[in-house]
């Protein structure tokens, strides 16, 4: 039995974890989506937007939207390769 | 409930910050020796900090009804000069045989260079030779998963440490499963920016379980702030744990493995066999 599998999991639905959550995590991607249109709108945003930072930013959201679990482990993952 | 802050720095925190914790139920804090926001200039600048940590510390604490306890290391921020580190490593011992002292920590990694990683190895062979409990810091942000591996290819090499009485802190989603594959205990942090967040923590204990688990706030000069150790004990609550599981992250966990020191007083409320269950 691996490690992971030792967990109990969740004790609430996923539904009752959405209605908990929802409202903290558009939170989160209306920051980071508000966060780049502040960089880029500034002076030198053209330059700054292509910041390897970003860059990773931006290959961070792509890949939340298209993997489909362990999205935070890939996350973490992705920002340890710089 | 009562509550172990089994990491944070008070050197750097305020009486209001003690009052708070006290309020807030802790009983008992842990601080490793570490950086203090700028590099010592002299190894006695150590040996005051150690003696502020080990004997002023207790005291303030105390007036707050908190038992203070300390871990005693050169830390790897500061560790990169490696004749330096040697001359802070000389008086080590005498302040390990403090009776608030639990072990060497918090040793282990910055930038994860060969400098920094001679110094982890001679103070885990210090370690070792006076029977001490270890308390390792995980580098920061994008050095955290090479750093980690580093530590633990190292440890699990060595063939005399005994991952029972170690613990890898400010664990996060990539290396926490490599640390616990190991038979390491993890610690995770929490802190308003950086390292974890509460529902991240939690998200962690669901996956991994509660054992050889532990929370801590890591307090210290920077962005950072002892109530988000409590925050998470609310977030436990709110997604609908047990009050035994609760318990057992953020008191029972930190005896279990604190108390491996004859010196570390509080004792846990059920047997580790049954919380771990």
């Amino acid at each position: 039995m691996s490690d992971e599998a030792r967990g109990k999991g969740s004790p609430k639905t996923a539904g009752e974890l959405l209605d908990l959550y929802y409202l903290d995590l558009r939170s989160a991607l209306l920051e980071l989506a508000a966060g780049l249109d502040r960089v880029q709108a500034a002076q030198g945003g053209a330059d700054a937007i292509q910041d390897i930072r970003v860059q990773r930013l931006l290959e961070g959201s792509q890949l939340v939207g298209t993997v489909e679990r362990d999205r935070a482990l890939r996350f973490q993952e992705l920002l340890s390769g710089d | 409930m009562r509550v172990i802050e089994p990491h944070i720095h008070m050197i750097a925190r305020t009486a209001q910050d003690y009052e708070r914790m006290a309020r807030m139920g802790t009983v008992a804090c842990c601080e490793p020796a570490f950086w203090a926001g700028y590099d010592r200039q002299s190894p006695e600048a150590f040996y005051d900090y150690f003696h502020h940590i080990s004997d002023y510390e207790p005291t303030r604490a105390a007036q707050y009804l908190i038992d203070h306890y300390c871990w005693i290391c050169i830390n790897p921020k500061e560790a990169e000069d490696v004749v330096f580190s040697r001359e802070v490593i000389s008086f080590i011992p005498e302040f390990l045989e403090r009776p608030t002292a639990l072990g060497i920590g918090e040793i282990g990694l910055n930038m994860n260079t060969s400098n920094e990683m001679t110094i982890f190895m001679e103070q885990v062979e210090l370690a070792l030779k006076l029977d001490q409990l270890v308390w390792i810091h995980t580098p920061h942000l994008n050095d955290k998963l090479k750093g980690t591996k580093m530590m633990l290819d190292y440890l699990v090499g060595h063939g005399g440490v005994d991952p029972g009485r170690v613990v890898f802190d400010h664990t996060e989603e990539h290396t926490i499963g490599l640390v616990r594959d190991a038979g390491f205990w993890s610690a995770m942090t929490v802190y308003p920016i950086t390292k974890n967040s509460p529902a991240r923590v939690i998200d962690l204990i669901e996956k991994f379980g509660v054992d050889r688990m532990i929370v801590d706030a890591s307090g210290d000069w920077g962005p950072s702030d002892p109530a988000t150790l409590h925050d998470t004990i609310f977030e436990m609550r709110k997604r609908g744990h047990c009050d035994e599981d609760v318990e057992t992250v953020f008191y029972n966990n930190p005896c279990y493995f604190l108390g491996q020191c004859d010196k570390f007083k509080k004792k846990p409320t059920r047997s580790r066999d049954e919380a771990w269950a």
